[in-house]
């Protein structure tokens, strides 16, 4: 399965169709944090949210990055074409990790946060990232040219999704990270 | 002779009422060769699919010996971004052959198909993709071996070489199932013949071998107890 995992990544990154989504991924990631800030939780939604959008975007470039008949192939040698599918999910879901690993260090690493990260904050953070990492993949995974023979549909279905639940996901997190803004305030003050 | 492979009145279809295939009956034996003939859109592909596993069958049962290993080449193999060594080293590995043996099959293919070539597969032309193509194929030593129209693209003196190759590959065990446009692309390898239209399989006069309307064989009664 590791081999399988390991071309599947190699044939996505010699693609090269991961620029695009990752582009726009350090794009926003930098425009977040422009100017440092007090307050991790409100900052960190909004890049988990990003994180959703941009698993779904890399997740939809990967199942174009493959031929169908190079799919068949792979299957072929992979033993049968479930064995292939988990494969192919696996790797989807290891540039979707990679996405959240980069949004979580980079505040910090950059120093971001003037008042730090409580680790309480920095759990809820990382489970908030790599739960919408997963539902942004796996929205790309269920809606796409396989499953919606209209890849214009499919596109569209997704898209709607996608924001739909941004919306939604998005207020959410920001009244979770809300809950963490008080307490932080008066442990400081 | 040993069944490898069987289909007992498998159909298929994308769409209710539109069947690409229906009620086929076939045996692979191994060490035979099957050519199967046909028009454009008349089912071969989808057909070679059910037998390799790679899609399943939406009526009938097809079913494999235990341990049964499948090469499989299609028609439109894509320019891959990989070194011809380098795309058969990781297709290897994902059939967990050992490195060693891996390494030494990779050569004595490269030497086989005459592949001297360097540099990515997307700068290939199209008989050498055509090569690396049949040479994944063949990398698992495969007891059946699946292929979609091969000879396409490839010139007189390719096409021989390759009449060779799958002679070689029949003698050493291998059963061969392969479709083609080509006159008498199966001449030189193939024991049976067959011909499929609209979807249905057909014996060619050549043909000895379990064909549609045939019962089951012994073999697949036994193992899996299809009356």
């Amino acid at each position: 399965m590791l081999h399988l995992v390991r071309f599947l990544l190699l044939f996505y990154m010699r693609s090269y169709r991961y620029l695009p989504p990752l582009l726009v991924f350090l794009l926003g990631l930098m425009m977040l944090y422009v100017y440092p800030t007090k307050q991790a939780m409100p900052t960190y939604a909004a890049s988990a949210v990003l994180v959703y959008f941009i698993s779904a975007w890399i997740a939809a470039t990967f199942m174009g990055a493959i031929h169908g008949a190079e799919e068949h192939v792979a299957a072929v040698h992979a033993g049968n074409v479930r064995m292939y599918l988990v494969g192919k999910t696996l790797a989807i879901f290891a540039c979707s990790f990679l996405v959240c690993l980069a949004a979580m260090i980079y505040p910090v690493a950059a120093d971001r946060f003037t008042n730090g990260v409580s680790s309480g904050e920095w759990l809820t953070a990382w489970l908030a990232h790599l739960e919408l990492s997963l539902l942004g993949g796996l929205a790309a995974l269920i809606l796409n040219r396989t499953v919606i023979r209209n890849g214009s549909m499919a596109i569209f279905w997704l898209l709607l999704v996608l924001m739909v639940s941004i919306v939604r996901s998005g207020a959410d997190l920001l009244r979770c990270s809300s809950c963490f803004r008080p307490r932080h305030r008066s442990s400081i003050g | 002779m040993e069944v490898l492979i069987e289909l007992r009145n498998v159909g298929k279809w994308y769409a209710a009422g539109r069947p690409v295939v229906q009620q086929i009956d076939l045996a692979v034996y191994r060490g035979q060769g099957l050519a199967i003939r046909g028009r454009n859109g008349s089912g071969k592909t989808t057909l070679l699919k059910l037998i390799a596993g790679i899609t399943r069958p939406s009526a009938g049962a097809v079913r494999r010996a235990p341990g049964l290993t499948v090469g499989y080449a299609p028609e439109r193999f894509p320019r891959v971004r990989f070194r011809a060594e380098e795309y058969l080293t990781h297709l290897g590995r994902i059939r967990r052959i050992p490195k060693p043996e891996l390494e030494r099959r990779i050569q004595e293919l490269m030497d086989l198909f005459q592949m001297h070539a360097a540099g990515p597969i997307t700068h290939f032309s199209k008989g050498m993709t055509q090569k690396v193509n049949l040479m994944q194929a063949v990398l698992a030593r495969p007891d059946v071996l699946v292929l979609d129209e091969p000879l396409s693209g490839l010139d007189a003196d390719s096409q021989a070489d390759f009449a060779r190759l799958l002679v070689k590959f029949k003698q050493e065990g291998a059963a061969i199932v392969m479709t083609g446009h080509e006159p008498g692309f199966e001449n030189a390898w193939a024991d049976r013949s067959m011909v499929i239209e609209h979807g249905r399989l057909k014996a060619m006069p050549k043909d000895t071998g379990t064909s549609s309307g045939e019962e089951p064989s012994a073999w697949i009664s036994d193992q899996w107890g299809v009356n």
